[in-house]
């Protein structure tokens, strides 16, 4: 063969099919039959990244059944600054131990990247749900290791503006919300080609029935657009924001 | 009967020295005007010698550290040393400032003879870094002079007697006017006087020689009170050089590890809790609390809880002592193995990543969330461990958002859409957190969907994210 071919095989810059990855064997299925096919499920022992324009989009219930299934086969999953309360009574709802949940949290980036990557390696944990602030490629890099190293996998919540930036993820997808569920796009895949928009139907946040047309509450703001709101602290610009009423 | 006398020559010395890695010249102190009383290797190389004047000591080696005489470390040092050989005799009897006696004829035959209870005790005295004679002999007091003279052990009981008859009569505990008087006489070994008739002896030199004699010889009863180990744990280490990192506390704080390793080995024991104490030049002390999760009994995950808890911490001053204290003890459990030995069970393993991170991040940072059986939103989670009874099973819980705000934000935009309420939570008079809000479920102008309510008063709020 050529040897100049030879000498770049040999060094690793050439992508070559025959050594993509098993997607039956270091893959978590996604519990989303269209998304198993489309992406072959969540990589096991990678880093996967959800770029997202905000928290609270459905990026939950997208994890929801690798979660479940994590945590019922006894596996701990460990949530780092996680922007908000993981609510316990939901997620025990959908089915969740909530025995295998660890919330941490940190006061500085070097602890959570130390954090993150002690659970990557300890094998002693399942999943690694993070929400970094801007996280750089060298520590996403030394995750990326961790997580090969214990075989553990982490998922990476980042804004959308980070689209750009160089990753070295296993999987990159870029959601963005969608009346039915969620709007995937798959930017990195490895061993593969990333794909075109996709939208993928999530179970519905309230009933799992049809979203009713117009069940209006009586002082409810109008949302025909258009017309003028009447109440609501919302809607006069001399209606001041009202105090938080946990504080009082 | 056979007795095991052990002779720490420079007990205090030794001590100093253990927390440091390079040799250290140090001398003792005491009298007024203070003159050097003991010096160790170190030292004497560069010309301290006992009697000096601590001038002279300080001109000769200018490194010299100076320590007072001080003779309680010596016998809390004593106790600690007799805590271990408490693992190979049960009768132990503390001789301050500087000796042990052990009551071995009984435990002989546990340990095959007294030359390999001689190397164990030997090898564990070195391995914590303490020089120290051993001998052995028929009566308490013929081992005391034996070992205090560095002979070499011996096992045969003639050899034993007359290597002690060949000792000098300045070797014994007698008082400097009695050995004086004696070796006038010409009596210059300790045989010259055991063969002498006592009733002459007493008549010279008064009862006390002869009963000191007797005891020698084992004519006299010689009782030895037995020393029985505390129930707590404490060690210490004084630093002669002041230790300003926290990496070059690692290194002493090991050696005390171990010591503690050892003695939970000895007593079967394990801990969960660790208070180290670092005390600090001025008077100040900085403790740390070292709790791990799980019982412990072994150096390596102590010592690296430490370092993990001391990693972090910026020291306020030089540190000149460490202190190490458990008075927390739980029945050691074996760990459970299976058919292959193999010990690294997944619980263990997330037990030690839960406590590498409480050790770094401490331990409010890591919580577990949990429900609790309250219909209050914010009463109905909580970061706890106790696990709650519920009337329901959790299929049958009302539906709630997956993202929870602590607090709640103002509701700012118009809704889209409306996708389900109102359901109204109210009460909680008997705690005095009464609420009464509607929560709707509404789709947001952003596409997220928002858990929102409404006080009676007025006013939107959002609660939570249906994520």
């Amino acid at each position: 063969m050529n040897p100049l071919l030879d000498q770049l095989l040999e060094k690793g810059h050439v992508w070559q099919a025959t050594q993509s990855p098993r997607p039956d064997t270091d893959r978590y299925s996604t519990g989303y039959p269209e998304l198993d096919t489309g992406l072959g499920g969540w990589p096991k022992g990678a880093l996967t990244e959800l770029l997202l324009p905000h928290t609270g989009i459905g990026e939950l219930r997208l994890c929801l059944p690798l979660l479940k299934q994590l945590s019922q086969s006894g596996q701990a999953i460990f949530w780092f600054d996680p922007p908000h309360i993981p609510y316990a009574p939901a997620l025990a709802r959908a089915g969740i131990q909530l025995s295998q949940l660890f919330v941490v949290h940190t006061k500085h980036p070097k602890d959570q990247l130390w954090g993150m990557d002690q659970a990557l390696r300890s094998q002693a944990c399942g999943l690694v749900l993070a929400w970094p602030d801007q996280p750089r490629p060298g520590d996403l890099r030394r995750l990326q290791l961790a997580a090969a190293d214990g075989g553990s996998s982490a998922f990476i919540m980042r804004k959308e503006s980070d689209t750009q930036q160089a990753s070295p993820a296993a999987l990159r997808l870029q959601l963005r919300p969608h009346p039915d569920g969620l709007s995937i796009t798959i930017l990195k895949r490895r061993g593969s080609w990333a794909g075109a928009e996709h939208v993928l139907r999530l179970p519905d946040p309230v009933t799992g029935q049809p979203i009713p047309s117009h069940p209006m509450p009586q002082d409810s703001p109008d949302t025909t657009p258009g017309t003028t709101v009447i109440q609501g602290p919302w809607a006069a610009e001399d209606n001041p924001v009202p105090n938080n009423p946990l504080q009082e | 009967m056979l007795w095991l006398y052990i002779h720490f020559p420079s007990l205090q010395l030794d001590h100093y020295q253990r927390a440091h890695t390079h040799p250290i010249p140090v001398a003792l102190v005491d009298g007024q005007p203070p003159r050097v009383r003991e010096a160790n290797q170190e030292a004497r190389q560069q010309g301290v010698s006992p009697e000096q004047s601590i001038h002279t000591a300080a001109s000769l080696a200018p490194t010299l550290q100076l320590c007072p005489d001080d003779t309680a470390l010596q016998e809390k040092l004593l106790s600690r040393l007799a805590q271990r050989c408490y693992h190979y005799a049960a009768h132990i009897t503390l001789c301050p400032p500087d000796g042990l006696l052990l009551e071995v004829s009984t435990v002989l035959r546990l340990h095959g003879g007294l030359r390999p209870l001689y190397r164990q005790l030997a090898e564990t005295f070195q391995k914590q870094a303490y020089q120290a004679w051993i001998a052995g002999g028929a009566t308490p007091l013929a081992a005391r002079l034996l070992a205090r003279n560095h002979t070499a052990l011996s096992d045969d009981p003639s050899t034993q007697w007359a290597t002690l008859r060949n000792l000098p009569i300045q070797a014994t505990d007698l008082p400097v006017g009695i050995t004086d008087r004696l070796s006038r006489m010409g009596l210059r070994k300790i045989g010259q006087v055991m063969d002498l008739p006592p009733q002459e002896i007493a008549k010279r030199l008064g009862t006390d020689v002869t009963s000191y004699i007797h005891r020698l010889s084992g004519r006299q009863p010689d009782p030895q009170p037995a020393w029985s180990p505390p129930k707590h744990f404490e060690v210490h280490l004084d630093l002669l050089r002041e230790l300003d990192t926290v990496t070059a506390i690692l290194f002493p704080l090991q050696r005390l590890l171990q010591e503690l390793a050892d003695f939970l080995r000895q007593h079967q024991l394990a801990t969960d809790t660790l208070h180290l104490n670092l005390e600090h030049r001025y008077d100040s002390t900085t403790r740390f609390q070292i709790r791990t999760g799980k019982q412990a009994h072994n150096t390596e995950t102590f010592l690296q809880l430490c370092r993990l808890q001391l990693e972090h911490h910026i020291l306020q001053a030089p540190v000149v002592r460490i202190q190490l204290r458990v008075d927390r003890w739980l029945a050691r459990q074996p760990d459970a193995t299976d058919l292959f030995g193999s010990t690294a069970s997944q619980d263990s393993l997330q037990q030690a990543l839960l406590d590498r991170l409480q050790a770094r991040l401490g331990r409010k940072h890591i919580k577990r969330p949990n429900a609790v059986p309250d219909h209050r939103p914010e009463k109905a989670w909580q970061a706890g461990e106790a696990p709650v009874k519920f009337p329901h099973p959790p299929s049958q819980w009302p539906q709630r958002p997956l993202w929870f705000l602590d607090r709640p934000q103002p509701l700012l935009e118009a809704p889209q859409d409306w996708l389900s309420g109102p359901e109204r939570l109210g009460g909680g008079w008997w705690d005095g957190q009464n609420i009464l809000r509607d929560y709707y479920v509404a789709r947001l102008t952003t596409g997220r969907i928002a858990w929102v309510f409404r006080q009676p008063q007025g006013g939107w709020f959002i609660h939570g994210w249906f994520a």
